[in-house]
Formats: C-alpha cells, structure tokens, sequence
C-alpha cells in the first residue's frame, strides 16, 4: 500500500470503512453537551468531509428510545403522585390557585415519596431531578404572579414535557440526517452466537448486558460485510478502555473520535479484508456469527 | 369517547367506524390520494379503488401490520386476524366505490382534502387529549402529538406540491402527467405512508388490548385502557412508531433543513436531560 505522505487515507477509509456511533454520542449531540462539543463536531465534520459510510446499529437507536421513554415515564409518575398526594392529603388541585403556601404542599408530598420511593419503584435521584424542575417551575410562577389552578401548573408541566420530547425526537432525527446514516433494524444483523458473547465479556471485560450486545451487533455485521467497522464512543470506563482487548479477539476497532481515524487507516493499510485478516490471525470469526442463517455465505 | 370529525358514521363501515380506529380514516385517505396523484398521475384513479385491488391490499397490509404485535394470552392471533380481514373485506364490498368516485367533482378535490386537514387538525388535538389520563402510558399521547405535528406538516408539503402539478398541468384537474419522483421525494412519501401505517397499527393496538374477547374488539363502544399492558409489549409498537415519525422528519429535513436548536437548560429540559442520563445506570 503506497503512503500517504503521512496523512490518512479518507478515500481509502471511506472505500473500505463504516463508522458507527455509540449511543453516548447521540446524546451529546441531542443534548448540545459543551463538555464534549469538539469530539461530536470532530465525528461529524470526519464523516461530511469525507462522506465515510455510517451505521446506526439497532441496539444503539433502541438505547437512545428506550432512555428518553424512560425519562419521560418518570417524570410524569412522579407529577402524578405528587398531584394525587395533593388532592388526597390538602384539597383538589382544580381548587387551588397556585401561590407561595403550594411551596409548603410540594415539601411535604416530596418528602413522603422520598420516603416511600422504593416501594413505587422511584429512585431517589430521580425524584430529586423532578423535585428541583417542578419547584423552580412553581416557583418561578408565583413569583412571575401566574394565576392558574394547580391541576393547570401539572398540566403546563406535562405539555413543557411535551415540547422537550419532541425537541429530543427531532435532534434524534437530524443527527441520523446529518451524517447520512443507515439506521439498520433487527433483520439487517446476522444473529450474535454465545461464543462471542462470551469473549466480549470474559476476554474483553465488556461486563454491561446491553454494551456486549451492541458492540456484538457491531462486529456481525463487519464480518457480514467484509469491511473494517469503527465504533465511536466517548465512554472510557466501560468500552473505550477495553480497546485493545476487543481489537485482539474480534479486530472491532473501538475508540473515541478522535482517534478512530488513525485505527482504521492502519487496518485498510493491511490491504486485507476483515475476513481474511480474521484467518490470517487465527480468529475464529465463523463461531461468532450465525452464517448459517443468511443464504449469502457459508 | 365522541369523535364529529369527517363523516364516516355510514352503517356500512361498521367494525371500523369504532371510534379510535376512525381517526386512522383521514391519515389513510391521504396515502391514497397521494399514491394516486404520484404513482398514478391522477387523482382518484378507478384502479386504485377496484375490489380486488383493495382485497389484496388489506390482506398484505393487515399481514405486515400484525407481524410482530403482540397479542394479549385471552385472544387468538390467527383467528383474531382472520377475523377482522374478513370484516374489513366484507365492508368493502358492500360500498360502492365505483359510484363514489363518480360521484366526486375533481375540482374539488383539492379544497376538500384542505379542509380535511384543517378539520383534522382540532379532530386529531381531542383525540390526543383522551389518552392523557391514567388508562394510558403517557408516551402514547407524547408520540401521537409528534406524530401529527410531522404528519401535518408532511401533508401540507405533500398537497402543496401536488398543488403545484394540479396547477402545471391544468389540461384537467383530475389527470395529471405522471410526474417524476426523485430518490428524495420517493423516501418522503415511503416515511410518509410508513409513518400512518405505523399509527394505524398503534390505534389497532389499543383496541386489541382493551378488548375483553373477540367480539368485544368487534363493538363500537368499549372501555379503552392499556394498563394491564408491559413495558415490553407495548415497546413491540411505540419504538417503531417513534422511529416512523423520526424517519419523515429525516425525509422532511432533506427539504427544509430547520435549524435543529433546543433548549435543555430550563428546567424541564434540564430534568429531562438528567433522567435520561441516569436511565442507563
């Protein structure tokens, strides 16, 4: 393979390369986190300026979903309990028209559900987060002398909710858009065998359930496809950490976005496929996936 | 739960005149109208509303709607299936759509599918508010609310462009030259029929699980809940639906690329933010 004057080859990369992002990457860039602007704007601007390929594996985008579901179903419980706890315990919230006293309700009907949280199947972290947006969002409208029932100040919480789904959903959408990603489903990924499950968390030390699975949907479809895959993430603790480990036994390059561009390079400076790079190191890449159930290969 | 949007209160649409499978009519007869201004280059094409045409479309839709939707334990998948296939079927053979289509002045066309969506608009906004109680998850209401918000302004781009074609080729309002579809519009209009097919199985859901037994799904009125219902069941639906609705916007952005800035520093974006974070952990 010639040199590259010392510069990484993008046309070789984006010839012979995929890119996809974890799901920590998503939600930088949903969440315009300034901690790790550089490193999405870096992913990003890697894939426009060279239009690599980009996947979004089926585990990472159900992750994402799965998160915001959740979210979303926290909050409004708690909204409901602390609602419920009102009517129950002071009077309808129809009847009361929010001022400085409803600050006491909220004290009290948080302090019961801190107290009870485990038997609702609350974390107490979470009742924390709802507490502080719920009380600044009253207080706020006392002190802005808003005059609406309490029943209203929910439902103006559940809409602010609302709003802030949809903005989710839709930086969602527009970072798949943004770098022209195939968002791959279920059917598009040869099924993972226990070998590789079992390498990734015994030999990898990839111990999280859900990491195995994804890195494991990742590799599958490397050797799907025969080209070298790069898994974007910024988590240190539980993947990029165990990047060597998980380069040796499956040849997934994993690293931060940084970096991902310089691991690619030097595989496609092998001049060899996944495939026959996998026989040539003696890595049993047939155990990982089920060919069997895909006509294509053997 | 009342519902006065468009009139489909014929005795004849019977099974599917129950009233949430109703709010799916409009979102439906607007794949048609669009697959017949696009594909067909007319509107109102008799081909598309030939009989045998419609059987087999309901037989593969209905197959593909149901393929991977879970069934409560109390109701038969097959025979469940069968059954509304046959009743679907056997309400359309009872209209007559020949005579129906003849019936429409295509002039007007235009200025009803308008309305429609005018209609539909405050139709679909009370529909959403009767699932925003305790009877349901309220990711529901949240996704249906994004869904017509995308939904709306998917078919406003949609009629406007037809608008466009309908004004081009003036020879008759109701032929137009079948136009040419670019890769990009084509994407639109498959996220857009995907996103109402998705809908559609989430309104079929709904009354699948909140029906006591067969005949129960096949009365207009009944109890409607999902709170028997589990998180992983109802993900086998909400998931592909919210991946529907974010698909049309991907369709949508490649035409109108908005700005995608959010505000997550007020505190209900904030608590968002935080939650979602700590979902994982």
């Amino acid at each position: 393979m010639p040199s590259n004057n010392g510069k990484i080859n993008i046309n070789l990369i984006k010839s012979f390369c995929t890119l996809t992002p974890d799901a920590n990457i998503i939600l930088h860039f949903i969440f315009e986190e300034e901690h790790f602007k550089l490193k999405v704007d870096h992913f990003l601007s890697l894939i426009s300026s060279g239009e690599i390929p980009c996947e979004i594996m089926p585990g990472v985008n159900r992750e994402v979903t799965k998160r915001l579901f959740s979210a979303v179903k926290t909050y409004i419980n708690i909204c409901r309990f602390i609602k419920s706890w009102i009517k129950e315990h002071i009077k309808d919230p129809t009847d009361i028209i929010i001022n400085k006293d409803v600050l006491q309700f909220f004290e009290d009907a948080f302090s019961d559900l801190f107290s009870s949280h485990r038997r609702m199947g609350l974390r107490y972290r979470d009742i924390r987060v709802v507490e502080d947006a719920l009380v600044n969002l009253l207080y706020r409208d006392i002190q802005g002398n808003v005059k609406i029932s309490l029943e209203d100040f929910f439902r103006k919480a559940e809409d602010q909710l609302s709003k802030k789904f949809e903005d989710f959903s839709y930086r969602q959408s527009i970072f798949a858009s943004k770098i022209n990603a195939n968002i791959l489903r279920e059917t598009d990924i040869l099924p993972v065998t226990r070998t590789l499950e079992t390498i990734l968390e015994n030999k990898c030390g990839i111990r999280d359930a859900e990491d195995r699975s994804q890195l494991g949907e990742t590799i599958s479809r490397m050797y799907q496809t025969n080209r070298w895959y790069g898994f974007v993430s910024t988590d240190y603790t539980h993947i990029i950490n165990h990047r060597r480990e998980i380069e040796k036994y499956t040849q997934l390059i994993v690293d931060d976005p940084l970096y991902i561009l310089y691991h690619l390079d030097k595989a496609v400076n092998t001049c060899i496929h996944p495939r026959e790079s996998a026989t040539k190191r003696k890595i049993p890449y047939g155990e990982f996936v089920r060919f069997s159930s895909w006509p294509g290969i053997v | 739960m009342a519902s006065d949007g468009i009139d489909v209160n014929s005795s004849s649409l019977g099974f599917l005149s129950s009233d949430i499978l109703k709010e799916g009519i409009r979102p439906f007869l607007m794949t048609s109208y669009v697959w017949d201004a696009f594909v067909n280059g007319k509107v109102l094409e008799p081909k598309t509303y030939d009989k045998s045409v419609l059987t087999f479309w309901v037989n593969t839709t209905l197959e593909k709607l149901f393929n991977g939707m879970p069934f409560p334990k109390h109701l038969d998948k097959e025979s469940t299936i069968r059954r509304i296939r046959n009743e679907v079927i056997r309400e359309l053979s009872s209209c007559d759509l020949e005579k129906f289509i003849k019936k429409v002045d295509p002039q007007e066309i235009e200025a009803f599918i308008n309305k429609m969506q005018v209609e539909g608009e405050t139709q679909f906004g009370k529909f959403i508010e009767f699932f925003r109680n305790e009877e349901f998850p309220p990711i529901l209401w949240m996704e249906l609310q994004r869904f017509k918000d995308v939904y709306l302004e998917a078919s406003l781009f949609l009629m406007e462009r037809i608008g466009a074609f309908f004004r081009r080729y003036k020879k008759s309002s109701a032929h137009l030259r079948k136009p040419r579809i670019s890769r990009i519009f084509r994407e639109l209009i498959y996220s857009f029929f995907n996103s109402i097919f998705n809908f559609i199985r989430v309104l079929f859901f709904v009354e699948i699980w909140s029906s006591k037994d067969i005949e129960d799904l096949f009365k207009k009125e009944k109890e409607l809940s999902l709170k028997n219902v589990d998180e992983a069941t109802l993900e086998a639906v909400i998931i592909p639906f919210h991946d529907s609705t974010n698909q049309l916007i991907m369709a949508l952005y490649k035409f109108n690329k908005k700005a995608a800035k959010s505000d997550f520093n007020d505190p209900v974006g904030w608590a968002l933010k935080q939650l979602v974070y700590q979902a994982g952990t």
